[in-house]
């Protein structure tokens, strides 16, 4: 089965990097090599509806990435940019101008992704520089406060995805690298200041992506084109032993068992974006190629060449059964199967 | 960069002996092969990229046509003239005249977009030296230049050609690396030295 395109529009001069689908409001953000970021109003095909000011980030923008919000009210995103910084804004309502809250500074060098946990109290960044950043703030997001670096992979940080799966409350993330490991982080439960590696999972090929499919299954999109799943393995007979982890060395109680577990599909190039959202789950990648698939991995669509002949760069699931992406072509497109 | 090169003596082959499809004979004048040919070489490719650029300013829609419809079939030959006239970082010599790119290192793959595939350019360098710092920079060098050259429905990869350098595996994975590249093409640096490496093939 192949994907409709129900809307497309030459969102901006140069490669689209990212999108972000606000889950409160039909918003879509997108932003570019082209130094912008742009807001789409997606109830009815795709209208641009503003543009952040342009002055504020000297190099590409890397990442967008909206905060969790049921809300209709006070939508607020944030970007992370190659010139090492990342931005914080908000608008009082759909349509109105939205307003810079904050800039956040302390990375050595480029910022390749920005995310909020779900509650909202937290925001990663990443960075070539091989850290991970988590900065606390407050309910108007207009103070982070630095709260830990995590200094453990060896290589560019790809990305930092938050569970969006789970409670309100779960503090986990997953960010994946230039090492070629994908590594799952979980604030500690004694000490709220501390944020574990429970997981370091070795997948020979630069992670680009992934995605949360539920609390113990992650999807991640490799460089050597595969499309992977990794499971928690939970085991019955160690939950019970669980009360007694007390006793156990730091560094052992908090190792959890990841396992890589199949291969949902294989792109002809690096696959730059997996998402998943509600029962739907989307890949895309330089080849030019976006599958979607069932929570189960069976392939329910697939759309050659969805930006011409140029790469995609990004593909988010909007809703069940409609994905969005976008491309080096600058085009921002509306898919539905 | 330091004063002392780090290959100082490295192989170097005349510019008749490249293989190209551009220019005439160079056996024109006799007493200065290497130079008379040179300049004529340079004003070809002036030409030749001086009308394409025109082309293109022209008519941006027949150009995006030509690329969706993608007409005219590259070749390694191709490549091989768009590439081997980069100017080495530390030499004032090409990339083609100190065999760091080969005709026989590149391989073209043609896109079948009627069944929706892209297609590809792979070219192996071979840097001077096997632990030559600057493969990298060429490698870049040559990507900014194809990138900027080769019809979009080929994907550009670079690689140093097997064992000729320590860091095989390191050089490739940087050098295909969208992020890591398109990072590098936005450092005021980079972009001055890539530039000189590449004003001899006059973009």
């Amino acid at each position: 089965m192949s994907l409709e395109k129900i809307g497309s529009v030459q969102a901006h001069a140069e490669r689209v990097w990212d999108l972000s689908t606000h889950s409160g409001i039909p918003l879509l953000a997108s932003c570019s090599s082209d130094k912008t970021c742009k807001l789409f109003d997606i109830s009815n095909g795709i209208k641009e509806v503003s543009k952040l000011d342009e002055e504020t980030h000297s190099k590409s923008i890397r990442s967008v990435q909206f905060k969790y919000s049921k809300d209709t009210t006070y939508p607020t995103l944030a970007l992370g940019s190659f010139d090492s910084t990342s931005s914080i804004w908000g608008a009082d309502d759909f349509k109105s101008k939205w307003e810079l809250l904050a800039v956040v500074e302390g990375h050595e060098n480029e910022v390749k992704c920005v995310d909020w946990s779900i509650d909202g109290k937290f925001l990663s960044t990443c960075a070539r520089d091989k850290s991970i950043w988590i900065w606390e703030t407050d309910e108007l997001n207009e103070e982070f406060e630095c709260v830990a670096v995590l200094s453990e992979h060896e290589g560019d940080v790809k990305f930092v995805n938050w569970n969006d799966k789970g409670l309100n409350d779960d503090h986990t993330f997953i960010s994946g690298s230039y090492d070629d490991t994908l590594r799952v982080w979980r604030q500690d439960s004694y000490d709220e200041d501390e944020w574990n590696c429970v997981a370091n999972l070795s997948m020979d090929s630069t992670v680009w992506s992934a995605t949360w499919i539920n609390n113990n299954t992650i999807l991640c999109g490799l460089d050597d084109g595969r499309v992977i799943q990794c499971i928690r393995k939970v085991d019955n007979n160690k939950d019970g032993i669980e009360t007694d982890r007390d006793n156990l060395p730091s560094t052992v109680k908090d190792v959890e068992d990841w396992i890589i577990d199949k291969v949902w599909s294989k792109h002809e190039g690096s696959v730059y974006s997996v998402s998943c959202k509600d029962d739907t789950v989307v890949s895309g990648g330089s080849d030019g190629v976006i599958r979607v698939y069932n929570l189960n991995g069976d392939i329910l669509a697939e759309k050659r060449l969805a930006h011409g002949t140029s790469e995609v760069n990004v593909v988010a699931v909007v809703k069940t059964g409609v994905v969005a992406s976008g491309g080096d072509d600058g085009v921002v497109a509306l898919w539905k199967v | 960069m330091s004063d002392e090169p780090i290959n100082a003596n490295p192989q170097v082959k005349d510019v008749s002996q490249l293989p190209t499809r551009l220019g005439g004979s160079s056996n024109e004048d006799n007493a200065f092969p290497h130079i008379s040919y040179n300049n004529k070489l340079n004003n070809t490719i002036r030409n030749y990229l001086f009308e394409e650029e025109e082309e293109e300013e022209e008519n941006t829609i027949d150009v995006e046509q030509k690329i969706d419809e993608y007409d005219e079939p590259i070749d390694a030959q191709e490549i091989y003239d768009l590439i081997s006239s980069i100017s080495d970082p530390e030499h004032p010599l090409t990339l083609g005249q100190l065999s760091v790119v080969n005709l026989s290192d590149i391989h073209v793959k043609h896109p079948d977009l009627n069944k929706g595939y892209v297609g590809s350019v792979n070219v192996k360098i071979t840097p001077t030296i096997t632990h030559c710092s600057l493969a990298t920079l060429i490698g870049l060098g040559i990507r900014v230049r194809l990138d900027r050259s080769v019809n979009k429905s080929y994907r550009i990869g670079i690689y140093v050609k097997e064992g000729t350098h320590q860091s095989e595996n390191q050089v490739n994975k940087q050098l295909n690396d969208k992020e890591r590249v398109c990072a590098a093409c936005e450092n005021p640096q980079l972009v001055k030295v890539v530039g000189r490496m590449l004003d001899t093939c006059t973009i």
